[in-house]
Parts: C-alpha cells; structure tokens; sequence
C-alpha cells in the first residue's frame, strides 16, 4: 500500500507530497488529508519517484487535488515519476493538465 | 448544596449538575415507563432540559413495545404499574437485550429492603426512591452510561476480533491456492527424486522446487519460511521464479543464492525469512555440490545404507543480510552410483510423540539407515516419522525429499527445453468468491504472471494497471452494482469507497473468474486476460475515452484500452477480454 508523506515549505508556501508504493484508493483519506490540512499553501509538488503502481483511482485523486488547488489559487507539479508511471500520466492526458517534470 | 427534591429549580444547582450531565451522560435517548402522569412529566421535564431525547410508556407492556420500537439507551422503570409491572417489564427486556447492554434504573415508592432487592435480581442494573432527587438521578444515569459505554466497547472489540480473525481465514485460504496450483505446480518432478509434503492443518511454508541445468544437472531445492500463509507464500513466489528461470538460463548456485536473497532482502518485512537448502548432483561426474542455508542437516546415505555424512547448515537464511554482507558457502561431496541425499524441514525432527519427546536426528539416522537394506527406503522413512507423530496433531510443516544418484539413468536434456517452453506458455485460472472479495490483491495475479518470466518484469506497472481496472470493474460496478458517477458528487470518492467497503461487507453471493493465457517466448508475446463476473452487468463504453482529461469518472476502461492492443466486453459488460503484447526491452541487459 501507498505511503504518504507531506513535507511543508513555509518560505516558499510549497507543500512537497512524496508518495511511495502502490499508489491506489486505499491512500485515498490520507492522500485527502495532505492538502486539505495545509490552506494557504499555494505550489503542491507531488513527487512520484517511488511509485511503483497506479491506478484510475489514484489519477482521479490527483484531480482532486488539482481542482482543490485551483479552487484556492495555487498550482500543482508532479515530478520525477518513472517511465511506465508517465506513459499511464500521458495516456490520460494529464500532461495537459498538470506541469509534469 | 443539600438534597434537592423533585421540584427544584434553582439557578445554582443547573449550574452545578450541567457539567456532571454533558461530560459523561452526553445526549441519550430515554425510555421512562411510568403509570402516574405527575411523574412522568417531572422526569420528561428533567431529562429534556438536559438534552436527552424521552420517549414514555405507560405500563410495562407498553414499555416493551416501545423499547422494541425506539431502541432507547436507558430505561427508567416504575415497579408498580397495571397490565404489567415493572420487574416483568425488565425480565423481558434483558432477555431481549442479551447482544448488547440496555441500563434499567428502577424509579419507585417502594422502600422495604425486599422490594428493592428484587429490582436488582429481576436484571435491573440500579433503584432509585422517588421523590427523584434530581442529582442522584443525574449521577446515577451517568454511572449507568459509563457502563453502557464499557460494555459497547467490549462487543466492538470482540467484533473487530471476529472480523480480523474471519480475514486471517480467508488469507489462508487464499495463500493455499497459491501454493497448490502454482508453486506445486511449476515443479518439475524426476523418477530418481521423491518428496513428501504434509502441511500444518491449512497453508505450508515448506516449499520444493526441482530444476535442470542446462548441462542435464539436477537442482533441488527446499525452502522453508517463517510462518505459514499468505506471508510465507510471498516470499515463496520470488524464490520460485528466480530458481526456475536462473537456473533453466544455466546461472550458477551461488548467483542465485545471491539473487535470491537480495530479493528477499528487499521485499521481506524485518523479521522474516527463508531457510533454504539446495542440491546439485550432475550425473557422470560422481559429484555433488550443496548450499545450505539455516535448515537441518542435509544427509548424504552411501548405497550400502552404513554410512551417514552430514552437511550442516553454514549459510545464514535468505532476507536478512543484504547483498553486500552475504557470503555464500558452498560444499562440494563425492557421490557413488546409489548414494542417496536427504533434505528435510525442521518439522521432521521437531515432530513430538504422545510423550512430548522430539523424533530427533538420531532417531532419523537410525531409520534411515536401518531402511536402506529394503529398498523401499523412502516410504518406510516417512512412515515412521508418521507413525511417531500419527497420535498428536502436527505442529510444523513436515517435508523430506530424497535424491537418487542413479548413474545410469536416461539423460533428459531434451526435455529441459520442453519444460522451458511450457513455463512460457501457460494458463493461469482463478476463481474467486465472496470470501476472497476482501482480501485479494489484484497484484498476485501479476506476480503469477510474471512468476517464471523474467523478462515481463519490466512490464510489471502497466500489467498491474490493466488487472486492478479490470478487477475493479467487475467487482465495483459488475457484483456491488456501484454507479461510479457517484465520484463526480463533492466528497464523491470517500462516498464511493465507503459505499464500496458497506456493500462488500455484506456481499454473500457471486464470483468473479479470471483466466489468463500466456504465449511467447523469452523475446516477448501475447497475454489474454479474460474476466468474468455473475454481476447484472454494467455499460462500459459510454465514458471510456479520454477526451475529458478532468473527468473524475470513468477513466479506467480508457486507460486499459490504451495500455492493451485490444479490450473487448460482452454486450452486458460482465465479460472482458483483454489482450497485451509485450517485447523483451532491454534483452542484452538480462543477466
């Protein structure tokens, strides 16, 4: 199962969200948690350097996250995911909705 | 402040008994059987301005009715009344009550010792005289909810307890299937080696696997895990496809030695691991070379049955140290033509009599031994360690495994290559039912897939993607009748997966089978995964494109479609059929 951790920034106001492992609904409250915990916090950085598997419900958490972040005027990043994780992210077209690095 | 009396209204003491009231007595629903109207508007009066909610009976059968209809929290119950008094009132709620814990407090004129006695004995849990004094009253339903709290705690815990142990069942049973059907399965059996297994009541942690080299040699190997169950079957399924597939690709024991423990070392939770021990014998070359790794002694038994060498264990088990602290010891014997080798779990030496007295090594040797002149020296080795534990019920996996080294026996080399193939070209048939619903884990099935193949393991992430939508498909929307438009609401996909979980709980009925072919070879090829539900049926199709990247439904089957060559479901949407061709990637970098 996935783990969730979320590091705040306080001078930048960026929130890094490091996920790790399987990264499916079983995360789905504690991913929740993560941003809805931290308002005011407006560069969300999901880091998925160590997601080994992901599903259609983990990409609809992180539209969640977007239309939250959105809703408050931040910006989400999702960054260092592996190979076969960023082909299912463009499949989905997620490249034309997040900045994915 | 003094005993206050039934009418008092005083300002101070509201004060006084409004903190006593919401700490530990909360908002409760209260049931007062009363036949006087005086009274029962004094207490109504009392428990409303408290915040309790009140519901009122007028005699006991009427009390019933609505302890039936109302569910309360407490009841407040009078003893004398027409129709039915109160202490049959109350006989017949505990009796009703007996799954969960309803306080009973008797309010009454009656003060001889007698009378209140019977209170208590008639299964009420407190009295009280009237008039009511409002903070006995108040300090008394306190006290009566403390326990009704205590007592609610107690059943939750021992459901949980039901609910976990129910779980561990299931797993068990789970990791059983895995065994039997594909960690047994995938072994290749010879004429000149011989096992017999006998598990602990539900899953072993015993695991034997039987391999050629390419050269024609025999490896064999026995394994045995810490604990049973699904944990066990875990680790036995990595060791399984490294033994397999190194060995077939004519990898050196000490490289998978220590393949195999830095892939324990890297998955295993701290605290568990595998003892192994492995046997070569290359036939023609009268040697035999042995790895043993925190099992009993491997026993080398010369053909005339006098002699008995011992191979200690002088290996750590697998999954402790990693890569860079292991060190792997291998020893190398000299075999004559019949020399026979026996490997063994603990379990054999560990099996207890009615006296509590351990069978031993001693004991084994000795059997051994004194079989070899027969010739039917395996089965009457096992039946004596069967005999010796046949009136106490087993406590450990019991495992032997004898190897023949037979030098005349038909090399089988073609055969190797047969059995090569067949690994790569296989079917996979699960069946799963209401049991299994809670607990199975999509990602075995990729495990199962991958398992023997190693080259599919850089397609390890897109597999898994496929399987979990497609299971997830027929469980949520074919068996549990999910809508998952629910996820588009506000808060929409705590909604759905609570709603999931509530439906799964109570899913009595239906199945889901999975059936996977796989065809190819070690350069790539083709897996059919085929999906089947008892469901009603959903409609799948009419979200499945990806033209609405911020929709927050239907996103599964797209994905599986784009992933696939092809995905095709029955019109009710209870079959699916989904084909993945896969190419080795990266071919020179195999080892």
């Amino acid at each position: 199962m996935a783990t969730i951790n979320a590091i705040d920034d306080e001078e930048s106001g960026s929130v890094t969200i490091k996920i790790r492992g399987r990264f499916d609904f079983s995360a789905h409250q504690e991913f929740r948690e993560a941003y809805k915990t931290r308002p005011g916090m407006m560069l969300f950085n999901v880091n998925m350097l160590e997601v080994e598997y992901i599903d259609s419900s983990a990409l609809g958490m992180l539209l969640l996250l977007r239309e939250h972040v959105l809703s408050e005027g931040g910006s989400v990043v999702i960054t260092e995911c592996a190979k076969d994780i960023a082909r299912i992210l463009k499949i989905a077209n997620f490249d034309k909705l997040f900045s994915i690095k | 402040m003094a005993e206050a009396v039934a009418l008092d209204g005083d300002d101070s003491f509201h004060r006084k008994t409004k903190a006593i009231s919401n700490e530990a007595a909360g908002h409760l629903k209260v049931l007062i059987v009363d036949d006087d109207q005086a009274n029962l508007s004094v207490l109504e009066a009392f428990l409303r301005h408290d915040g309790h909610h009140v519901c009122m009976a007028r005699d006991g059968q009427e009390g019933l009715a609505l302890y039936e209809k109302e569910q309360p929290d407490i009841v407040l119950m009078d003893v004398m009344m027409p129709i039915m008094d109160g202490y049959e009132a109350t006989r017949q709620i505990k009796q009703k009550a007996v799954n969960h814990f309803v306080p009973i407090i008797f309010i009454t004129a009656l003060t001889d010792k007698l009378s209140l006695a019977k209170c208590v004995e008639v299964g009420g849990d407190d009295f009280l005289t009237k008039p009511v004094s409002r903070i006995i009253l108040k300090a008394k339903m306190a006290a009566a909810d403390r326990m009704r709290r205590l007592n609610q705690e107690l059943d939750d815990q021992r459901n949980d307890l039901a609910k976990h142990h129910k779980r561990l069942r299931q797993e068990h049973e789970l990791a059983e299937h895995i065994f039997t059907k594909v960690i047994a399965g995938a072994s290749n059996r010879a004429e000149n080696i011989k096992v017999r297994m006998s598990p602990v009541a539900i899953t072993s942690g015993d695991i034997v696997l039987v391999e050629r080299t390419p050269e024609g040699c025999q490896r064999v190997l026995l394994g045995d895990s810490t604990g049973h169950g699904l944990s066990a079957a875990i680790g036995a399924i990595p060791i399984t496809d490294i033994f397999h597939t190194m060995t077939r690709k004519g990898f050196g024991m000490r490289e998978i030695v220590q393949e195999m423990n830095r892939k324990l070392h890297d998955t295993l939770p701290v605290g568990q691991f595998i003892a192994v021990c492995i046997v070569e014998w290359c036939q023609g070359t009268s040697k035999a070379s042995i790895f043993n790794a925190g099992m009993s002694d491997v026993l080398l038994v010369n053909e005339g049955g006098e002699r008995i060498t011992c191979i200690p264990s002088r290996n750590l088990p697998l999954g402790i140290l990693s890569k860079e602290e292991y060190t792997v010891d291998i020893e190398v014997r000299e075999t004559g033509n019949g020399d026979r080798f026996y490997m063994y779990s603990d379990g054999v030496v560990d099996a207890r009599d009615r006296n509590g007295k351990e069978y031993g090594q001693q004991s084994l040797e000795e059997v051994i031994l004194r079989c070899q002149k027969g010739g039917l020296a395996f089965e009457n080795i096992c039946q004596a360690i069967e005999g010796h534990g046949s009136d106490r019920e087993q406590e450990d996996d019991i495992t032997i495994v004898e190897i023949s080294c037979h030098e005349n026996m038909k090399q089988e080399r073609t055969e190797a290559s047969l059995i090569k193939n067949s690994a790569m070209n296989r079917t996979i048939s699960l069946r799963l039912g209401p049991r299994e619903f809670t607990t199975f884990d999509p990602l075995i099935i990729v495990e199962l897939i991958i398992n023997g193949m190693e080259p599919l393991n850089s397609h390890r992430a897109f597999l898994y993607t496929i399987i979990t939508e497609l299971y997830a498909n027929a469980l949520e929307h074919g068996l549990l009748q999910l809508d998952s438009a629910l996820k588009d609401k506000p808060d929409g996909y705590v909604i759905y997966y609570e709603t999931r979980e509530r439906l799964l709980a109570g899913l009595k009925s239906g199945w889901i089978n999975i059936f996977i072919e796989c065809a190819g070879d070690e350069q790539g090829g083709q897996i059919t995964i085929q999906m089947e539900d008892s469901g009603k049926g959903f409609t799948p199709g009419q979200t499945s494109d990806m033209a609405d990247a911020a929709a927050l439904s239907g996103r599964g089957v797209a994905l599986v479609k784009e992933l696939c060559k092809s995905l095709d479901h029955d019109r009710y949407g209870s079959y699916a059929r989904a084909v993945y061709d896969w190419r080795c990637e990266d071919a020179e970098k195999l080892p």
